[in-house]
């Protein structure tokens, strides 16, 4: 297998996909986090291999996150605790998206905040760039003290707080939700009636480990979010009990580490995916999956990735998506609008070259 | 000749010396490991030597191997997935004739252990972390640099003092130990560089801690330092007042390795306040001054 890593093909008909006002070249993007802001990764490969960019969340002042050790390692997976460690909205408006954008691929910006407000300054803040093609809002970091998985817990919080960001937002928001609540169904249809444009399922699971000898926890923050494959059946099921009952598109995240991974979610309902700890066994992950894809695609013998969507639902459950949805959920084609953006963004990308991060 | 290049020649003598495979070139991809990319390779294991009960050497080849300056570290699979996570180790050794890379480490848990188990021909999937390594430039030919080292602090320092040697500088090494067992490296340094050995017991070399016999009044353009992290504190005490350029290679727990995840992160005075620097993409290597550690009173 050879892929030009530096030079990616311009289209992937049977992965792209049109949703929130964005033309993915495929489904697949970064899971927040787990990608910065894209710039070390331009060093490796041409950006333009992604669906989408999906930032490191940024709050509205810089932070310097929790002390060490940030991470530990499990069974088939790993605990984090960075402490939403970023520069802040004003570094990243000013001197990060600018030249991000010049990759040549849709950005979304993950947002997180201590509180409502600060979650609404940084929405602002955002406004300001026009590189930003969505938000993601973070209401389910677990490892900060306040804000965080504190509006996820709860389906009143998630719900007030994503009004107050989508009468700010001016483009479309994403919420991201916690597998650490009792009814994830629940917090999910509560945040779509609260103006949600998508949902992304899931964030990481809480967690520790413990250092029997020091007798103590591993991580400085003694718990931290788990990740990478061992939440993988966790983050299906969630993302399979809420498909039924939301009309707004869902990105499926957790444990996706290669195609059949992929290909689970979107039967499982999910329109999009993110691929977070999978980048740090395999920095080239996300290419190799898209190169990947057509293979299987024949092998399962549909033309359209997406003629899976849905598909490990009974029947009930997808009729009724149709008529609730009045949407087109499944199959989308070519489409013009997405191919005419393809090639106005081709045309602005200067390739590659490896820049300062912020810090 | 060390332990390694015995073994990579097949002369014997270390326990699992073995003679190497053919060329790395010549053979496919193993159908289990994931193709190629630029920066990660499925090299083969061409050498594997036992120093101490616990400190290995591996020798790798792979013919698109990057160039590997001193100081920069890969990121390694452990085989089997019997880890999760990459492991970093520091670059002992690179011949970018061969397309050869020398790895020495201590196995002190799971993936270490694995890794101290494969056998030439045996492939192993290594990233390449584009890390930034020792700055060389800033001594010149004909000058003089002192390194020092303390335990697997000395793998990197290997291919800094021969590189060092090759661009004309005189190099004096200070390498210290626990005790004798625990000494490599001594052969292949002196090779390029003026040592003195130090254990903490007396065992080899003078006894006391590798930092003891160093003065303010060494001359030096340069000073280079990997170890543990009192022998920083106690090289960073000594020379607080020098104004010449040191450097400190560093240690951290690490996820990505590419810079993204900002699990290793380590505290650093600039500007005039703290900042965090990512020890795997603004590192390993940092002016020693710089660096604070946990245990300085400047901390608190
Ligand atoms: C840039 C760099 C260069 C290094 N070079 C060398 C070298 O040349 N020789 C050598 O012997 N060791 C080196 N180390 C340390 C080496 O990476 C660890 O000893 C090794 O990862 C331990 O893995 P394990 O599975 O055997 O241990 P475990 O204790 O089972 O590891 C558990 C986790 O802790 C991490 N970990 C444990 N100890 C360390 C440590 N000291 N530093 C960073 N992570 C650690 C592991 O990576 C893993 O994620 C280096 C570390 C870094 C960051
Ligand atoms: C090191 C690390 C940092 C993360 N940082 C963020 C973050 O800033 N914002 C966020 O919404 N999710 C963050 N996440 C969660 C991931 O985006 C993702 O939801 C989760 O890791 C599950 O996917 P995975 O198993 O593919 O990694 C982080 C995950 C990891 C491992
Ligand atoms: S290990 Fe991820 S930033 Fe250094």
């Amino acid at each position: 297998m050879s892929i030009a890593w530096f030079d990616p093909p311009r289209a992937h008909p049977r992965l792209q996909h049109h949703a929130l006002g964005i033309a993915f070249r495929h489904v697949l993007m970064p899971a927040s986090g787990t990608y910065g802001y894209g710039e070390e990764f331009a060093g490796l490969y041409d950006l333009r291999w992604l669906g989408a960019l999906v930032t490191k969340a940024t709050t509205q002042t810089p932070r310097l996150g929790n002390g060490t050790p940030r991470v530990a390692e499990t069974p088939s997976g790993m605990l984090n605790a960075i402490g939403l460690e970023n520069p802040g909205v004003e570094v990243v408006v000013e001197r990060i998206l600018p030249t991000v954008a010049a990759y040549g691929v849709p950005i979304i910006v993950n947002v997180a905040g201590s509180d409502e407000d600060e979650y609404v300054e940084v929405v602002r803040a955002l406004n300001a760039s026009p590189h930003v093609r969505a938000i993601e809002l973070n209401i389910s970091c677990p490892n900060v003290k306040a804000g965080g998985m504190h509006f996820g817990a709860d389906a009143t919080a998630a719900a007030r707080l994503t009004e107050k960001v989508k009468r700010e937002s001016r483009v479309p928001v994403i919420v991201k939700l916690s597998p650490n609540v009792t009814d994830i169904v629940e917090v999910a249809r509560a945040v779509e009636r609260a103006g949600a444009d998508a949902l992304s399922l899931i964030n990481t699971v809480v967690g520790m480990t413990i250092d029997i000898r020091l007798r103590r926890p591993h991580l400085w923050n003694t718990t931290g979010g788990l990740s990478g494959p061992a939440i993988r059946p966790i983050a299906l099921s969630h993302v399979y009990r809420v498909y039924p009952h939301v009309s707004v598109p869902i990105i499926g995240v957790g444990g996706i580490a290669g195609a059949e991974d992929v290909i689970a979610f979107i039967l499982a309902g999910a329109e999009l995916v993110q691929i977070g700890t999978a980048h740090f066994v395999d920095p080239y992950v996300i290419p190799r999956i898209v190169h990947r894809l057509p293979e299987l695609l024949d092998a399962l013998g549909v033309e359209h990735i997406h003629e899976l969507l849905g598909r490990a639902h009974p029947d009930e459950v997808l009729e009724a998506k149709q008529v609730k949805n009045g949407r087109r959920a499944v199959l989308s084609g070519p489409d013009q609008s997405a191919d005419k953006a393809h090639a106005a963004e081709h045309a602005a990308v200067r390739a590659g070259e490896r820049t300062r991060s912020w810090d | 000749m060390d332990e390694a290049d015995r073994a990579v020649k097949g002369e014997g003598e270390s326990m699992n010396a073995m003679n190497p495979p053919e060329r790395s070139d010549t053979a496919s991809a193993a159908p289990s490991c994931v193709p190629d990319a630029p920066r990660m390779l499925t090299t083969t294991v061409v050498g594997m030597a036992r120093h101490a009960p616990t400190i290995v050497e591996l020798v790798l080849a792979h013919p698109a191997m990057p160039d590997l300056q001193p100081g920069q570290f890969v990121h390694l699979r452990v085989p089997e997935g019997e880890a999760f996570l990459r492991r970093p180790l520091s670059v002992a050794d690179y011949d970018d004739g061969t397309h050869t890379l020398r790895l020495i480490f201590r196995t002190v848990g799971v993936g270490t252990k694995r890794l101290s188990a494969v056998r030439p021909g045996d492939r192993l999937d290594v990233f390449f972390p584009p890390s930034g390594g020792f700055p060389m430039d800033i001594v010149p030919s004909g000058g003089r640099a002192v390194i020092v080292g303390g335990g697997l602090g000395v793998a990197p320092l290997l291919y800094l003092a021969k590189a060092l040697n090759l661009r004309g500088v005189r190099v004096r090494a200070r390498i210290g130990f626990a005790a004798v067992e625990e000494v490599y490296g001594l052969e292949r340094l002196s090779a390029h560089a003026e040592v003195e050995l130090w254990t903490d017991d007396g065992s080899a070399g003078r006894r006391g801690r590798v930092t003891d016999g160093l003065s303010p009044e060494e001359p030096f353009q340069a000073l280079y330092a990997c170890g543990p992290e009192p022998m920083f504190v106690a090289l960073k005490a000594r020379f607080r007042h020098d104004g010449r350029p040191m450097f400190a290679a560093l240690e951290a727990r690490m996820a990505c390795a590419v810079g993204v995840c900002r699990a290793c992160v380590v505290p650093v005075r600039a500007d005039g306040g703290i900042v965090h620097r990512r020890v795997c993409r603004d590192g390993p290597v940092f002016p020693l001054q710089s660096l604070v550690f946990p245990g300085e009173e400047e901390w608190a």
